[in-house]
């Protein structure tokens, strides 16, 4: 046996992969060599160390920010497909069924046209979790258009008001988000600066979107006094998008 | 009540039931946290890559192929987003040159945080490559096959990809002083 197929061994020993055919060589090996024997309780020890470390709980709100996040896309796939392909079986059934399911269809469109000119429903971005009744996001889409990089900009707010998370789109479809936390802003692109004015230090981020000549945009937030952030879109081709945001 | 299988909630989802998808990150958000803890370090950035990972999971459900576990499927998006965080975030450290990593202030002082917090410096030291193979056997208990589907590669380049990464992160640990049950002998 080569010293590769020993290490082997070893590796797949600890993995508990050996056949026992396997297991018996290796235990012959071990039995007459040294170093191989000090290379398998090494390596059995770190596997040992690797598994001992806790798993950790994610933050408590962890599940209610993907919700919100997930809820406010809710208009992109994965039913685009499914509602494709139930048209597609429709054209396909004979010609009774197909009109009486237009006609079924017509008398629901009737009937939700009605509901919603009889009463109002809440605004469209707000969503709620039906089971709890808990409002789970509320969000705010501007759009701009800066010589050729058109898009929007979505602010949206969790249900504990400590998160607001900003999701740019640019024309290439392109998105990232900033998460803003009262106490301390935190991502990848964030920085503390201090502020010109004195000893207050904001919490500013800076965001590079990825795209092509005038599409690439920079999303740039500040000022986190009196619950406002100032934020800005500038684009590369020129121009500056501004806004500033409440957060409650 | 019925415990469905992932399966089951993908289809359902598939059909626009929402509430499939809010099980399915019920159900996975606290391995897709750890897994992205382990390859970032930084709780909030592991916080926000599993945001990613449910988001763009939601938005690619058409994609995913049923011949695969979900949790399988769920893990390689894991992967591939903490590297793009890390890419992210050794993009701005070389703009502004100040590591973003925080660390946990209420963490307890004690020998086993210690050990802990070395293992992740130590994993932290390992290539990426390497740390994902290592993160996905170790820290999630997956099988060659498992980490071979999720990492797009042979079973082969997982077990010889792992057996180096271990002799790397053996070395580095020997180095940091991480202590080891040394009693362990041949099985």
């Amino acid at each position: 046996m080569t010293g590769a197929q020993l290490r082997e061994l070893i590796n797949r020993d600890v993995d508990g992969d050996l056949s026992p055919n396997e297991h018996r060589d290796l235990t012959a090996a071990l039995r007459r060599n040294a170093s191989a024997r000090k290379l398998h309780a090494e390596i059995k020890a770190l596997g040992t160390a690797l598994s001992s470390v806790r798993q950790v709980e994610p933050p408590a709100n962890l599940g209610n920010r993907i919700r919100a996040d997930v809820r406010s896309r809710i208009s992109t796939p994965p039913l685009r497909r499914t509602r494709l392909e139930s048209l597609r079986a429709l054209v396909q059934t004979p010609s009774v069924l197909r009109y009486g399911t237009f006609f079924a269809g017509g008398l629901v469109t009737g009937a939700l046209l009605f509901m919603f000119l009889i009463h109002p429903q809440p605004a469209p971005n707000v969503s709620a979790d039906v089971a709890t009744g808990t409002l789970l996001t509320h969000s705010e889409t501007f759009p701009f258009d800066l010589n050729g990089a058109k898009g929007t900009l979505t602010a949206i707010s969790t249900e504990t008001g400590k998160e607001l998370t900003f999701r740019l789109t640019s024309g290439i479809a392109t998105t990232t988000k900033l998460t803003y936390d009262p106490s301390r802003v935190k991502l990848e692109n964030v920085r503390e600066v201090q502020s010109a004015g004195g000893p207050v230090v904001v919490n500013a981020g800076v965001v590079e979107m990825t795209g092509t000549g005038s599409q690439k945009c920079t999303l740039v937030f500040s000022g986190v006094r009196d619950s406002r952030i100032a934020v800005q879109v500038a684009a590369a081709g020129g121009g500056t998008f501004n806004k500033e945001i409440q957060v409650h | 009540m019925t415990e469905h299988n992932d399966e089951d909630l993908v289809r359902q989802c598939r059909a626009g039931e929402l509430k499939s998808f809010d099980l399915l990150v019920e159900r996975h958000q606290r391995a897709i946290f750890n897994l992205a803890l382990r390859m970032v370090r930084d709780s909030d950035d592991a916080a926000d890559v599993s945001q990613s990972v449910f988001v763009k999971a939601y938005e690619n459900l058409e994609r995913f192929d049923p011949q695969y576990k979900f949790f399988s499927w769920l893990y390689r998006i894991a992967v591939n987003e903490s590297l793009n965080a890390l890419g992210q975030k050794k993009r701005f450290e070389g703009l502004d040159g100040n590591d973003l990593a925080v660390e946990t202030p209420d963490e307890k002082d004690d020998e086993a945080v210690n050990e802990e917090r070395r293992i992740q410096d130590g994993l932290m030291m390992l290539n990426v490559d390497q740390r994902a193979v290592i993160v996905l056997k170790h820290m999630q208990g997956l099988s060659y096959r498992e980490i071979g589907q999720i990492l797009d590669l042979p079973e082969k380049t997982i077990k010889s990809r792992l057996f180096s990464a271990r002799q790397t992160f053996k070395d580095i640990l020997k180095k940091k002083g991480v202590r080891r049950n040394d009693r362990s002998t041949a099985s």
